[in-house]
């Protein structure tokens, strides 16, 4: 094949992938702003005919049935990603510190813990958390989550730290700092944007999280359970809404991480 | 107090052995030059006496303490690493005085000792920039600066210049004289251009896979090398070696397939334990010239080059072998057959293992 044809031919695959991608999601946003005689038809149109907010302006003033959930996940998912960090931060770089066969060995016992599928071990940890006290509170979905996040955020963490220049660590210890003071000073401040990659991905798996979230939850459901009250429902509006609402910060999150994950951050530290 | 004393020091990576029972002693306040060929172990050796790296074996002391098994914060040394490690999140200023607020020096101090080592190194103007804003000479600079700020008792610098231009490196290296001469300190400094090494050094100390091959002065390491490693590694051009078999023909005789070098009678009694066997004969390329006739040896000139001020002729003395020879003005180009004749002060032989026969 010569090049243009070749060229073509990549556009085309990247076109129709994308396409096959983009579609459902608009078609959520699609219903989410049309009347309801757009999408109640024989054959529903593909564009808005008649564009309305008032499916949104619904949940919105809905109240508590709407604000509860939303804090709820964003509290859940900010200390899930907070908590992530805490606790995978220092491990990281511990393990990122051991010799390369270790480095592997280690990861992979961590990567354990994802091998049962969680569907089979949610109804464990649910009556494990209920004899805690855990159940049906934001604190024990946290934990719940954190199990299936620390693994990854571990792993692109020591992926962070193992990259670190080890020159810029033992130039510190030259200059006179001890370990924790080399960490704290230069490490961290220079591995920043690897470790909020870490922390939004905490986020986002969080966010969006089905399973520990319904097996744990009784009376105060999160933005996913919420969405699924209204779909077993049959109210597709009001699931398209707060399926809007909640791919939006999953949008942003993501193009900011496409920012952060740039070579280049640490010019100037080395010459050759 | 900062001599360096190592005693018996050995550093293994697994199977490999880095540094191999070196002993080697700096006397407080010299300039001492760790030259050798890539991965001798010259980084290996400055990291061991850095604490960086745990030493498999032996002791490392500064001064009189044993430091051997202490962390780089209690050794109070400073490090100049090959690609100067700055931190690229701190401007120069802080750069510098990252060594000053570890120690929790008072604010008035650090700033007053960063301002005059930056005077001192001419970055005074560049305090505010960071790191990729300057250039390679100016971050060399910040890389000695902070070094020099914290007033260590040992500086350890890993091929500082390596990473400049020619021009460049020859001024930062009048810097670094200058430097020792106003601070006074115990410098140990590595690279592997033996012409830093010669103009730098008040010692240079050999490397060869792990162990100090010979410690000398510079212009003792040119003229009377103790191994034909050193002999071979210093000078440019390179000395000429050549394995010869050593005969008795009334005086001592250098033979092989068709050269034959006839030796003054005084060099006799030195190789007469060779008789019959072999040995290397070197002898630099300044120290011989071409002639129209006669000399040691002859041969073709193969081509020349000029360096600078001289003028080498490559002679093809026969079998396969060529030998640099300083050429004079008045002789013929290339092709020509010339003789060579080798000064007899100057000539060096070399055992089967490659040490000095001292004739
Ligand atoms: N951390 C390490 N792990 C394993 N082997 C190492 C390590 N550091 C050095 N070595 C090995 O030890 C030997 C000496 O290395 P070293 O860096 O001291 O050489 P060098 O003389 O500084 O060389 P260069 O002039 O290239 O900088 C080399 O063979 C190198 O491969
Ligand atoms: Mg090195």
């Amino acid at each position: 094949m010569n090049r243009p044809v070749k060229r073509t031919f990549f556009w085309m695959t990247v076109l129709i992938l994308v396409c096959l991608l983009v579609f459902p999601m608009y078609i959520m946003l699609k219903i989410s702003v049309s009347a309801p005689r757009d999408v109640f038809t024989q054959n529903p149109p593909y564009l808005v005919r008649h564009f309305t907010l008032s499916h949104f302006r619904d949940v919105l003033a809905s109240g508590s049935v709407f604000f509860a959930p939303l804090s709820k996940s964003v509290v859940t998912a900010l200390g899930t990603s907070v908590l992530s960090l805490l606790l995978t931060v220092p491990a990281a770089y511990a393990i990122s510190r051991f010799r390369y066969r270790a480095r592997y060995g280690l990861i992979l016992v961590i990567f354990l813990t994802r091998m049962i599928p969680e569907i089979s071990i949610a109804l464990p940890v649910s009556i494990t958390f209920i004899k805690g006290g855990l159940f049906d509170t934001v604190f024990g979905l946290m934990l719940a989550h954190l199990v299936r996040v620390l693994p990854i955020s571990c792993f692109i963490l020591v992926g962070v730290f193992s990259s670190f220049p080890k020159e810029l660590e033992k130039q510190a210890l030259i200059d006179g700092a001890g370990r924790l003071y080399a960490f704290f000073k230069i490490v961290l401040p220079l591995s920043l944007r690897g470790i909020s990659v870490a922390g939004i991905f905490s986020f986002m798996f969080s966010w969006d999280e089905f399973i520990y979230a319904s097996y744990l939850t009784l009376s105060k459901p999160t933005m996913p359970l919420k969405m699924y009250y209204y779909i077993s429902r049959g109210n597709i509006f009001s699931s398209a809404t707060y399926a809007v609402i909640i791919t939006i910060p999953v949008l942003i999150f993501t193009f900011a991480l496409q920012r952060y994950i740039r070579p280049g951050y640490l010019s100037g530290a080395m010459k050759g | 107090m900062a001599e360096v004393k190592l005693e018996k020091v050995s550093k293994k990576f697994g199977e490999l052995t880095a540094l191999d029972q070196l002993d080697l002693f700096v006397p407080e306040g010299k300039f001492y030059v760790i030259l050798g060929p890539s991965g001798c172990g010259k980084s290996t050796l400055l990291n061991c006496i850095a604490g960086l790296e745990e030493v498999s074996a032996g002791r490392v002391l500064l001064g009189c303490r044993d430091v051997t098994h202490r962390p780089p914060y209690r050794r109070n040394i400073a490090m100049v690493f090959q690609n100067y490690a700055l931190y690229p999140h701190l401007s120069v200023y802080e750069n510098i005085a990252f060594g000053l607020r570890v120690r929790k020096a008072a604010r008035e101090e650090i700033s007053s000792r960063v301002r005059e080592v930056s005077r001192i190194l001419d970055i005074e103007h560049k305090l505010n920039s960071y790191p990729r804003e300057l250039s390679g000479g100016q971050q060399q600079r910040v890389a000695t600066g902070r070094a020099i700020v914290r007033d260590p008792d040992l500086f350890l610098f890993d091929e500082p210049l390596s990473n400049l231009d020619a021009k460049l490196r020859i001024e930062l290296r009048g810097e670094f004289i200058k430097l020792h001469q106003r601070l006074g300190k115990t410098i140990m400094y590595v690279t592997h251009d033996q012409v830093e090494a010669m103009s730098l050094g008040e010692a240079v100390v050999v490397l060869r896979e792990g162990r100090v091959e010979q410690i000398s002065p510079p212009r003792e390491l040119y003229h009377d090398p103790g191994t034909l490693f050193v002999a071979g590694f210093i000078g440019t051009p390179p000395m000429n070696v050549l394995s010869m078999e050593v005969g008795f023909d009334g005086g001592p005789v250098l033979a092989e397939e068709g050269i034959r070098i006839e030796l003054p009678e005084r060099f006799g009694s030195g190789l007469e334990p060779y008789q019959d066997g072999r040995v290397y004969f070197g002898f630099r390329p300044a120290a011989a010239r071409t002639i129209k006739e006669g000399g040691q040896m002859n041969g073709r000139v193969v081509y020349t080059e000029s360096l600078g001020e001289e003028t080498y002729a490559r002679v093809d003395v026969g079998s396969e072998r060529e030998v640099t020879v300083a050429r004079r003005g008045d002789i013929p180009g290339d092709c020509a057959q010339v003789g060579v004749e080798i000064d007899e002060k100057r000539m060096f032989f070399f055992d089967e293992n490659g040490n000095r026969i001292k004739i």
